[in-house]
């Protein structure tokens, strides 16, 4: 294990508004900025509400990525739809990263958003009133995004965003992203459309972004240690074109959990609460990501080994 | 990353293809002590517990009056027999006196003052043990084709030597060798103890659990790599690939948390039609296994893949049925990190900690990595923590399966 990789920065883990599209945007904003982001630039979306771009805090090397939160009038069933877009630190390589639907007609429903300097996370969080009225299959409750930790030290242009479109696939649900729903990356100056297949690479499809869990080299069920538990591990986000131009990077402030999880459990580990993002009773289901909920208090204290 | 045996050896080594002289080398490249009583001093560090004697067993199915074994010792090529004289009855073997004088005194072919002795291990199964074919004790302890073979007349007529598929009649035995252990995790620890042993004339010879739970006796005495520290070993032909009775690890795992040890062993099994034993792929490292992480046990591999024995390793993040591996767009490709990087992981071995059980992470291998790339096999083609590591195992990996491979410190 070489991980977990810590951003040492503000990490927020907060309710977010999702019963107005204003009030929605701007918690989006509120708490990115939270986290050291920087306000890049704003613009008024559909309705004059409002819309902005945000930067993330660079990471060691530098690297960086844009956010752009906005409302332009999209919906699914009469729900407004907030859009996210994810392109490189210069607005370039643009693509869509994920949709939020904005609801109250069962009460005022909220989404989750845990967030660090370097990557956001907003899902739902079915056990607070009234949100479990709003999962289901073209539910869009899901959008998340990072530049991740990567080994080069020369600062790089590298992203990834996964969101839903009706089948819920990101990490929220699963350790992969893709499947019918939205997915994007860039990496070494490549995303997902670069053409058709074979590309000149000699690429032959799309890595969505996946991260990986430990289990046996079969891939078989998710194995535990002789003590009955299951293993930990530092998150390996790979994604790009395979079988020649795919990355495996780290997600900051996080862990894998070897196992399957259907109901969400925290843990203190490295000076820090934990809490389990994917949640699944899906078999096929082989961990879950789990992310640092609270600053690093100083590493002293339980930890993240086997 | 990893676990180092720190304080020892590490040997790699290519063994001869004769058996005795293979027995001896494993056992003085092992703990020092083989063919002669002076240590070599280039050992990996395991410990030289006895020599060992020949033995013969045999499953009776009956005992004809009238039938005859024959036995064959080396020197007497002639070979002496006994006749039973007693009526048994079927699955009961009855050693009256007259057979026991017979037993214990075979002229000619014992040279010791020995006898033969025996036990009755079932009903209808003999074992003879402590045979010694040579002229005097200390010649004989040096002496590892110390084997007997033996037939039976009329064939077929009395049982099967030893245990099948070795043939009725044919007759095949243990001949002598060496017991050896490795060293222990901790004080609380069993250690692993192995016997290494000639098999009669058929160029093979046996490696057991020294509570012969499971004999791999599927391994020819040919050219093989020896690669030795004081927790483990693996025997390994050259070129072997997915050939069975080309491939054993023994070792005294680094366990995992709650376990005290874990010893493992797995290999070819059948001396006559190998079975097992290979290096196909990660899931070679159980074809055939023996597991003591308390209570010893062994197992074959199964149609449920998840209870055999496997490494555990980072892998796809989803699917757990063929079906929903088919869209694995990592099928047979290496996890490289931006600088090109292959990602390096603990060799945690996982297997049943029970007879028939899932498969856990029951320890690690020592000094070795699982390295996310396929190599080949049988070289020197990378390092750990700049020390010379050799490829033990490869898999290119697939849709359902990780590629990597099982990368071994081969040099202090």
């Amino acid at each position: 294990v070489t991980g977990p990789f810590y951003s040492v920065g503000p990490i927020k883990n907060q309710l977010l508004p999702a019963s107005n599209i204003s009030d929605f945007i701007n918690s989006v904003r509120d708490v990115l900025l939270l986290c050291n982001w920087t306000l890049t630039s704003s613009f008024l979306g559909t309705d004059g509400t409002p819309g902005y771009i945000l930067t993330s805090y660079p990471t060691p090397v530098g690297n960086k990525f844009r956010i752009k939160v906005f409302y332009n009038g999209d919906g699914t069933f009469l729900y407004p739809l907030v859009k996210f877009m994810v392109s490189d630190s210069s607005g370039a390589s643009e693509q869509i990263a994920g949709y939020c639907a904005i609801s109250s007609d069962h009460g005022d429903k909220t989404l989750r958003c845990i967030a660090g300097p370097h990557q956001f996370f907003i899902f739902i969080d079915t056990s607070i009133p009234p949100n479990s009225y709003y999962t289901g299959p073209f539910s869009f409750n899901n959008v998340m995004a990072g530049t991740p930790h990567v080994r080069n030290t020369i600062q790089s242009e590298i992203f990834w965003a996964l969101g839903d479109l009706n089948h819920q696939h990101t990490f929220r649900e699963d350790l992969i992203g893709g499947g019918n729903d939205l997915y994007s990356f860039l990496i070494n100056g490549i995303v997902p459309n670069t053409g058709a297949f074979p590309d000149g690479a000699g690429n032959t499809a799309n890595c969505q972004p996946i991260l990986l869990s430990q289990r046996s080299a079969d891939l078989v069920n998710p194995v535990s240690h002789f003590s009955s538990y299951y293993p930990v591990i530092e998150p390996i986000l790979v994604m790009g074109r395979v079988p020649n131009n795919y990355y495996a990077t780290y997600l900051w402030d996080a862990v894998v959990f070897c196992n399957r999880v259907s109901t969400a459990f925290t843990a203190i580990a490295d000076g820090g609460t934990w809490e389990t993002l994917t949640l699944s009773t899906d078999s096929g289901v082989v961990g879950s990501l789990m992310l640092l909920t609270t600053p690093l208090q100083g590493i002293g204290s339980g930890g993240f080994s086997y | 990353m990893g676990f180092h045996s720190a304080g020892g050896n590490i040997v790699l080594n290519s063994s001869t293809n004769n058996p005795e002289d293979m027995v001896n080398h494993l056992s003085t490249k092992l703990s020092g002590i083989g063919e002669t009583d002076t240590p070599d001093t280039n050992n990996a560090g395991w410990n030289h517990v006895e020599r060992l004697k020949s033995e013969i067993s045999f499953v009776a199915a009956f005992f004809p009056v009238g039938s005859s074994i024959t036995f064959f010792p080396p020197d007497a090529p002639l070979g002496t027999s006994f006749t039973f004289t007693d009526g048994t009855v079927a699955g009961n073997v009855i050693i009256d006196s007259t057979l026991l004088g017979t037993l214990h005194n075979f002229g000619e072919v014992v040279h010791s003052t020995l006898g033969w002795s025996y036990t009755v291990t079932a009903p209808n199964i003999i074992r003879f043990y402590d045979i010694l074919f040579a002229h005097s004790e200390i010649d004989a302890i040096h002496y590892i084709g110390n084997y007997i073979s033996a037939t039976v007349n009329p064939p077929g007529t009395v049982g099967v030597f030893d245990y099948s598929p070795d043939g009725v009649g044919t007759g095949r035995t243990w001949g002598g060798g060496h017991k050896v252990k490795t060293a222990k995790i901790s004080a609380g620890a069993q250690a692993l103890e192995i016997d290494i042993r000639t098999v009669n004339t058929i160029n093979i010879i046996s490696i057991s659990p020294s509570d012969a739970t499971i004999i791999f006796d599927g391994i020819p005495a040919v050219s093989w790599n020896l690669l030795a520290n004081k927790y483990q070993f693996f025997l390994m032909q050259p070129g072997g690939g997915s050939t069975s009775g080309t491939f054993l690890f023994a070792g005294h795992l680094y366990p995992s948390r709650l376990l005290t040890f874990c010893n493992y062993i797995t290999g070819p099994i059948n001396s006559v039609s190998h079975d097992g034993g290979n290096r196909a792929g990660f899931a070679s490292i159980g074809l055939h296994y023996y597991v003591n992480n308390g209570s010893p046990f062994t197992s074959s591999n199964v149609s449920d893949k998840n209870k055999n024995p496997n490494f555990c390793l980072p892998g796809y993040g989803f699917g757990i049925t063929p079906i929903e591996k088919i869209g694995n767009p990592l099928a047979g490709i290496p996890i490289r990190d931006d600088l090109g990087n292959m990602q390096v992981y603990d060799a945690f071995l996982a297997a049943p900690a029970l007879v028939g059980g899932n498969i856990r992470i029951l320890g690690t291998i020592w000094d070795a990595v699982i390295y996310s790339n396929s190599q080949p096999m049988d070289g020197v083609t990378s390092t750990i923590n700049g020390k010379s590591a050799y490829c033990v195992m490869s898999q290119n990996g697939d849709a359902a399966t990780s590629q990597g491979s099982l990368l071994v410190q081969s040099a202090l």
